[in-house]
Order: C-alpha cells, then sequence, then structure tokens
C-alpha cells in the first residue's frame, strides 16, 4: 500500500454485544472473564446436541434512535443502528445535519439476515407470493442496515456494504482505513454485524463445525485449548468511528488508538470443506507488518481470531509461533471468541475494540477454558485474570478458509 | 505515486447477447433481452417479464479440460464471463501473478444456490447436502472466481443494491492505483431467482410490459439477469504486455440519499453529489464529458430525478450531453446493471457509437433531456459518465475515458 | 362475492392496525396514511398487501396511489371485489 501520508485515528466505539451493550460494559464482562455464552432458550435440546450460542440480550433499540418506524427492521439493521449511534456519541460528534453528513459508514456482514431471508421464503412456499410484506422483504437485503444508518442518522457521505468472509468486518475497517487515507473521506464509521439464528445453528450443526455436536463430546468454547473440538455461534454489532488524525486533532476528538497496518489476502482452496492455511494467516499478518513499517517484536499483544475450531486455532498458533521464532517469545496472546462466540463480520470489530481497551488499561482480557495447548505450542496463551503489562500495540487477526485479514493499532497519547 | 487504471478485457452475457460482441452488436441496434421468463411459472404472479439469459450453456465457455463446476447459475455466469474478459484481454491463467491480482465484485445475494439451498433447508434435505453450505455466505461468488482461476489478491463483494457493481469497480480502481495490486477482476453479475422476483413483485416498481426510461408512461423496471466483468490494471502493467486498453477509469464519486429504502431524495443531492464528486475526483468540469449511461430504471421517481440531478450538475450544458439508458434493452439486472453499463461506457469509447435508450415513445415534461430515442446515434465520444444509484440511497458514478494505446 | 361495506371496514381497519400497531379505533376513516398517520410509503404497501391477501384480491399499480387512507381503501377494494 503507497502511503499518501494521512493518518487514521479510532476516535469512538459502538459495541452490541451478548457480553454487554455499550464499550463499558463489553470490556468489564472481558476483564472479568464473564461469557456471554449460554444455552439457547428457543432450541429443541432434542434436535441439537449443541445447545450453546452468545446471543445478544437487554438491546432496546429506541433507547438510542427514536423508536417511529422502527418496524420490521432486521436484527442486523437494529444492532447496526445501535452500535453508529454509541459510536457517533463516543466519538462526541454533534447530532446535529452537519456532523453526521459528511461521515461515511461502511458495513461487513457475512450471512445477512439468513433467518428473515428463510421466512420470506417459507411464506413464498406456503402462501404464495401475496403473503410477503414489502417491508419485510427490504429490511432483509445485505445493504439495509447500512442504508437505515445513513437515515436515521442523516449520514450523507459514502456507505457501502462487502462480505469477504469471515473477516468481513475487519475488511470493511480496512476499506475505512483505506478511505481516509486516500483522503476520500476525513471520518468514517465502519465495522460488522452477524445474526444467531436457528438455521445457522443447524447448518453449522450438519457441517459438525460446532461444540458438543458429536455425541458425548463437551460443548464449550476453548480457543487454543488441546480439547477444542468446535465453535460456538455468537452475534452482535460492532462499529468504530475511523478519524483523519489531523481532523481529529482540529475538532478536538478523544483519539484512542491509531490503525497502523493493515493486510488482507486470499488463499485459493477447495471451498466445500473448511481447512484454513498457516501460509495465509502468515501473509496477512506480514502484509499488516509490512504497512504498519514494523516488524513482529513491535506487537506487545495478539488478541487472536481463534475460535475453538480445530484447524483454525492450530493454524493461528503455528503462524504466530513462527513470526515469534526469532524473537520475543513471550508476547500474550488470547481469544475473546471463548467469551463472545464466532461472530463471523462482527467479530473482528470487536477483536479491534478489546485492543484498544487493552492499550487504554494495559491489560490482557483472558481465553477463558484455556488450560493447555496443542503439543508443540508454547504461545503465551493469557487464561487468568487481571494479567497487567505495558500494551502499546495489538495484532488482530480474522480468517476462514478463503480470506484472511490483520490489523495492527498502536496507542495514542497526546505526546505522540 | 498514484498509478492509472486502465481496462484491458470486458466479458459480458446479458439478455440480449451472452457474449460482448453479441451484446454490444444488439444493443447498438436496439434489440431489447426482454421476454416471458421462462425459468419458472409466473402464472400467479402480476408480472410475467423480465429479462431472462435464454439459452445459456455453460458447457461453451469452459474448455474440456475444465469442465463448468457445479455450482449453480450465479456463479457459471460469472465464472464464464470472466473467462471471456481474460480472453478479451489476452490474459493467460499463468499470467496472472497470483498476490498481486484480486476480485471484487457485486452481487446482493442471489448466491449460488441461495434459493436452492434455502428451499431444501425448509424441506429438510439440507442435511445430505452439506457441501453446500460453504457456498451460501455473500461473499461467495468472489472466492468462487479467484478460486477457478488461482487468484490470491483482496476479495470481496459489494452488496449495494443496484450500485454494487460501480462500489466493486471503484474498490478495484483504488486497490490499482495505490499499487496493492496490478490487475484486478472486477464488475457484477445477479440472477432472478423465484423468491426475488415474487419480492419485487410485492414492491409494486415492476413494470408488466416493457422497461422505457424517460418516457412519460413509463411504468417501472424490469428485472434482469447478466453479468458485466472487467479486467483493470495499472497503465503500465498493460503496456508492458501490450495489451489492448479499452479505456481509463479517471476516478468516482459517492454519496447516500440518508431518505428512503427506495425512493431518491427528491432534491436529487444524492445523485448530483455523487456526479459532482466523481468529476472532481476525474480532475474534469462538465464540459468535458460527452455522453451519460444513464441510471435509467425506468421508475417514474428515478427518471425524474436523475433527470433533474444532471440539469444540476451540468446546467445548460445538460441538453447538449446525450444520456441512455442501456436498461431498456436489458433490464435491471441490480448487482450486476452498473457493470454492463461500465462496459457499455467503455465499449462507446473505444465504437464512437451512443447506444440508444429504446421504447421511447412520448416525451415527459419532466424529462427533457436527450436519451437518444430509439435509435444509436455516432458521436466522437471520449469521456463518459456511469450513474448507479442503488436502493437505501446508495450512489456511485464512475468517469471513464479515452486513453492513448 | 359479496362483502358489506360495514365487513370491508372492520377488517381493513384491523389490517392497518396491524400495520401501524395502533389501536383500531385511532385510525380516522380519513386520516391520511402519511400525512395524518406519519407513515411512509413502504409501511403503505404493506397495509396494500395485507388488504390483497386478506381478500384475495390485487390491485393494478395505477390504483395503489388512491389508497390513501381507511375510506379511500375500503372505495377501492369495493371496486375489486
Amino acid at each position: 500500500m503507497v502511503r499518501t501520508g494521512k493518518r487514521v485515528v479510532i476516535t469512538g466505539l459502538g459495541i452490541v454485544s451478548a457480553n454487554g451493550i455499550g464499550i463499558d460494559p463489553f470490556w468489564k464482562s472481558l476483564k472479568e472473564g464473564k461469557s456471554g455464552i449460554k444455552k439457547v432458550g428457543s432450541l429443541n435440546a432434542r434436535q441439537f446436541n449443541a445447545q450453546l450460542a452468545g446471543e445478544v440480550a437487554d438491546f432496546h433499540l429506541d433507547q438510542f434512535i427514536e423508536s417511529k418506524g422502527l418496524r420490521n427492521l432486521s436484527k442486523s439493521s437494529c444492532f447496526v443502528l445501535g452500535a453508529a449511534r454509541m459510536a457517533l456519541d463516543d466519538a462526541r460528534v454533534d447530532r446535529n445535519e452537519n456532523g453526521c453528513r459528511e461521515t461515511g459508514l461502511v458495513i461487513g456482514t457475512y450471512w445477512g439476515s439468513l433467518h428473515n431471508m428463510c421466512q420470506i421464503d417459507q411464506t413464498l412456499i406456503t402462501e404464495g407470493v401475496n403473503g410477503i410484506l414489502p417491508s419485510f422483504f427490504l429490511n432483509v437485503l445485505f445493504n439495509i442496515p447500512a442504508s437505515q444508518g445513513s437515515i436515521k442518522l442523516k449520514m450523507t457521505s459514502l456507505n457501502t456494504t462487502l462480505s469477504s468472509g469471515f473477516p468481513s468486518g475487519l475488511n470493511a475497517i480496512g476499506y475505512g482505513y483505506d478511505m481516509i487515507r486516500r483522503g476520500r473521506v476525513d471520518r468514517c464509521l465502519a465495522g460488522g454485524v452477524e445474526e444467531f439464528c436457528i438455521e445457522l445453528h443447524q447448518w453449522m450443526s450438519i457441517l459438525e463445525m460446532l461444540s458438543g455436536t458429536r455425541n458425548g463430546v463437551r460443548e464449550f468454547c476453548a480457543p487454543f485449548d488441546v480439547d477444542r473440538n468446535g465453535i460456538i455461534l455468537g452475534e452482535g454489532g460492532a462499529i468504530l468511528m475511523l478519524e483523519e488524525y489531523e481532523a481529529a486533532r482540529k475538532r478536538g476528538a478523544r483519539i484512542y488508538a491509531e490503525i497502523i497496518g493493515y493486510g488482507s489476502v486470499f488463499e485459493t482452496c477447495v471451498m466445500d470443506r473448511f481447512l484454513p492455511k498457516k501460509k495465509g494467516v502468515k501473509r496477512a499478518i506480514e502484509t499488516a507488518l509490512v504497512d504498519a513499517g514494523i516488524g513482529f517484536e513491535g506487537i506487545d499483544y495478539v488478541c487472536a481470531h481463534a475460535n475453538s475450531e480445530v484447524t483454525t486455532d492450530k493454524v493461528e498458533a503455528e503462524a504466530l509461533q513462527d513470526f515469534m521464532a526469532t524473537g520475543r517469545r513471550d508476547i500474550p496472546v488470547s481469544s475473546i471468541k471463548s467469551m463472545t462466540g464466532e461472530c463471523f463480520g462482527a467479530s473482528g470489530p470487536l477483536q479491534i475494540a478489546t485492543g484498544v481497551m487493552a492499550m487504554k488499561e494495559d491489560l490482557i482480557p483472558p481465553t477463558v477454558n484455556f488450560t493447555a495447548a496443542d503439543p508443540g505450542i508454547s504461545l503465551n496463551i493469557v487464561s487468568d485474570l487481571n494479567v497487567t503489562q505495558k500494551v502499546e500495540s495489538v495484532l488482530v487477526n480474522s480468517f476462514d478458509n478463503n480470506n484472511y485479514s490483520s490489523v495492527i493499532i498502536q496507542n495514542y497519547s497526546d505526546e505522540s | 505515486m498514484l498509478r492509472k487504471v486502465v481496462c484491458s478485457g470486458l466479458g459480458i452475457i446479458a439478455p440480449n447477447g451472452k457474449s460482448k460482441e453479441e451484446f454490444w452488436e444488439n444493443a447498438k441496434k436496439g434489440e431489447s433481452g426482454i421476454d416471458k421468463i421462462t425459468l419458472y411459472d409466473t402464472s400467479h404472479y402480476p408480472i410475467q417479464i423480465g429479462g431472462e439469459i435464454k439459452n445459456f450453456a455453460p458447457e461453451h465457455y469452459f474448455p474440456a479440460d475444465h469442465p463448468a463446476p457445479d455450482l449453480g447459475r450465479v456463479a457459471l455466469l460469472s465464472l464464464a464471463a470472466t473467462r471471456m474478459a481474460l480472453e478479451d484481454a489476452g490474459l493467460e491463467e499463468t499470467d496472472l501473478a497470483l498476490e498481486r491480482a484480486g476480485v471484487t465484485i457485486g452481487n446482493n445475494g442471489d448466491m449460488p444456490l441461495a434459493w436452492e439451498i434455502r428451499q431444501k433447508w425448509i424441506h429438510g434435505e439440507l442435511q445430505d447436502r452439506a457441501d453446500l453450505i460453504w457456498r451460501y455466505p455473500l461473499n461467495s461468488i468472489s472466492a468462487i472466481i479467484a478460486n477457478n482461476f488461482s487468484l490470491s489478491g483482496p476479495n470481496a463483494v459489494f452488496a449495494t443494491s443496484c450500485a454494487a457493481g460501480n462500489h466493486a469497480i471503484a474498490n478495484a480502481y483504488d486497490l490499482l492505483q495505490s499499487g496493492t495490486c496490478d490487475i484486478m477482476i472486477t464488475g457484477g453479475v445477479e440472477s432472478i431467482p423465484e423468491d426475488l422476483f415474487a419480492c419485487f413483485c410485492q414492491l409494486r416498481i415492476l413494470a408488466d410490459k416493457v422497461c422505457q426510461p424517460f418516457d412519460k408512461n413509463r411504468k417501472g423496471l424490469v428485472l434482469s439477469e447478466g453479468t458485466g466483468i472487467l479486467i483493470l490494471e495499472t497503465l503500465e502493467h498493460a503496456r508492458q504486455r501490450g495489451a489492448n486498453i479499452y479505456g481509463e477509469i479517471l476516478g468516482y464519486g459517492m454519496s447516500s440519499d440518508a431518505y428512503h429504502l427506495t425512493f431518491p431524495h427528491p432534491s436529487g443531492e444524492g445523485a448530483v453529489e455523487a456526479m459532482r464528486g466523481a468529476l472532481k475526483h476525474a480532475g474534469i468540469s462538465v464540459h468535458d464529458v460527452d455522453y451519460i449511461s444513464a441510471h435509467g430504471t425506468g421508475t417514474q421517481p428515478n427518471d425524474k430525478i436523475e433527470t433533474l440531478a444532471i440539469k444540476k450538475v451540468f446546467g445548460r450544458q445538460a441538453y447538449n450531453l446525450p444520456t441512455s439508458s442501456v436498461k431498456s434493452m436489458i433490464g435491471h439486472s441490480l448487482g450486476a446493471s452498473a457493470a454492463i453499463e461500465a462496459c457499455v461506457s467503455l465499449l462507446t469509447i473505444q465504437d464512437k457509437i451512443i447506444s440508444p435508450t429504446i421504447n421511447y415513445e412520448t416525451s415527459d415534461p419532466e424529462c427533457d433531456l436527450d436519451y437518444v430515442p430509439n435509435k444509436c446515434r455516432k458521436q466522437d465520444v471520449k469521456t463518459v459518465l456511469s450513474n448507479s444509484f442503488g436502493f437505501g440511497g446508495n450512489n456511485v458514478s464512475i468517469v471513464f475515458c479515452e486513453t492513448e494505446q | 362475492m359479496n362483502f358489506s361495506q360495514e365487513h370491508l371496514q372492520k377488517e381493513i381497519r384491523s389490517i392497518i392496525a396491524e400495520v401501524l400497531e395502533l389501536e383500531e379505533d385511532r385510525i380516522g376513516m380519513e386520516d391520511h396514511f402519511i400525512n395524518d398517520l406519519g407513515i411512509d410509503s413502504i409501511t403503505a404497501l404493506d397495509i396494500v398487501a395485507g388488504i390483497e391477501k386478506k381478500f384475495n384480491i390485487k390491485f393494478p399499480n395505477e390504483q395503489l396511489t388512491k389508497i390513501t387512507s381507511l375510506k379511500k381503501a375500503i372505495e377501492v377494494a369495493s371496486d375489486y371485489l
């Protein structure tokens, strides 16, 4: 990436998650090792071995957005509106028209409103076309959450919705980062959203991706743990306010952190089997390091992608170990998915928000359920509470079978 | 240093032509591809017409040693068009330096087999077809293209409704301009599975007979399927390998209406901002534009407000500026539409012939520009502005221009 | 099929109330959907879709702009029943 000289900083955080609504409750629960993963009330226990998910609870959109016209909004739209509103307020952007007008909005998502789309199809099959409600259909389109954001928050600048696998949300942040660096926009809300639904739970069960799917196996989300046996689904919306540095300084914004590196690559593979590759993880990290102009030894904490999937965690651990082979080997690593579940498009942004707070408080959140790593892996995987150390930079990874992305953020203080 | 970005290959499959040559010849002749839909029974729907790609035979596009994979219609359309575009660009798969070639595609979620997958789930049959599930997610189209042609650069699908193709092209342009990539496969693809068609019927914006952009009696849009794939590369990369160049992308503008899920802002301000942004980014004035490839869907609101917006941007110059809509011939292919219209823009620059807005019968006082009615026109077109204004108020306009070989 | 005006009014009022999430008695006969009841055009389409589904009819698109209040909805629906 050719550097244009513009720096990109994070000035606001908006979180809708199973671990809390808002950055402070979210971070507090992570620090305390409190998982948002619980039994899913609406699942038929006889039908599914896997019973757990990280579902958002106690989220009331009308606390964030005027309640008129909220009917038939999809969960994705609700999460995006809530998180966007929080990020704008956290960034202390004026609620008046001009404050939001020139702010871009980019959202990444992977599955979209799968549940609502299935409902529409079910209606079409059983009732015919007359049963489909126009507003219900419209609210199911992939770009509607971002569009609802622009409509309700009066944002008239660039607005896009993208999908690039599990890292969709991280790539949305990369998109916003690049747009600011290119000078297309000074300020951009960027993040990701994902919905949990029974359909997705069932589909992941069919694929045996979920922990606890096979009889007799313990159902738990245990990133990096040698006994891990699958993922647990999560959901949420996480949006960051990204700003061009000089513009942020000029308006007296509170600056949390700076994005200094981003890398996004693709590894070709057979799509029907889930087998991420170490090579892809390394290429993404390497690209981000080159972009940042630092070596791996410059990273103080890795907020990992690891989501308790057998191959995923192995390739990430091996990739990180390879990077550490010639330098510091005790760089702390942890995965918040042990507490949030795998939130796909929302995960990457949740991890960045976590990294921001880790730098703010010099504290590493734990990998809950971790007891021992795979043989041959000797990473410093943090599982205790209250692990404090200086954190000035964080590496965030997100990847799947094909898409691999990494972001590096650096602490900001007024002396920087 | 910012690199120049050019187009060296096009692949098009549209209702009125299953190759770039066939499509463009028919577009110039004003041949419509809109007809009764035959892919499913529409007799119980209020609308029966659409832009279907009749007799699409994937095996014609794939060599015997690399047969068409079993991936469903929308994937096959995009793979076929990508093959044609690469061939058009004179590129073998082995020419692509894997890590510096990426894929960005506009598509709105009729992902390969999405409707089929959901149907199987509803009927309790998905258990037996677990292999289909990983093809469901929204980005599977761009992943399938990259897997098929072994491309390891940045990869994403943009899902901004009617503007998706332009968002994908703009992102490809940025990745090339900044030096992240040397080649990008970009464009858009969409099919019209039955559930999508039924939903659009319920929106009451579909015309029942023809697509008549800017005509006083226009009744709405006509849904269609199609794909437009562009091979973009840096100018130096294209020159180095002696590629034929269709034209250059000079810049783009983006905005949001921030108004309504389906209606454009009545003042046209969103469209104005996108068009002005494109001209500014391209570093050109209103007098430099020779032709506008309109969004021109054939709905009452869009065509009226797009006309208003063009007048606000171009002033009196708007009346000297031919503006036509290829949707009059091929309908609205959602994620593919902006991409096909980008192809049209480049073909217009190459051929110096403007394709018409067909079905134009009655003029509308609120739409009083030169829409190149019914017959194509020879004109020395060097610079084109291509508009796409999507549902949800997503607007992207792109400037294409001639470049020296 | 013969529907009394009273029946039509009852059914259509119920549909509007459900779409608007309002009590039925808050919907005046002449209240304009958009100007008085404050809904947007898509929600108005939901009302139309509800009426069409309930009575198994389909209004031509040209009629839609006339269905702007409970009273108007009853008038237009009567023509198609």
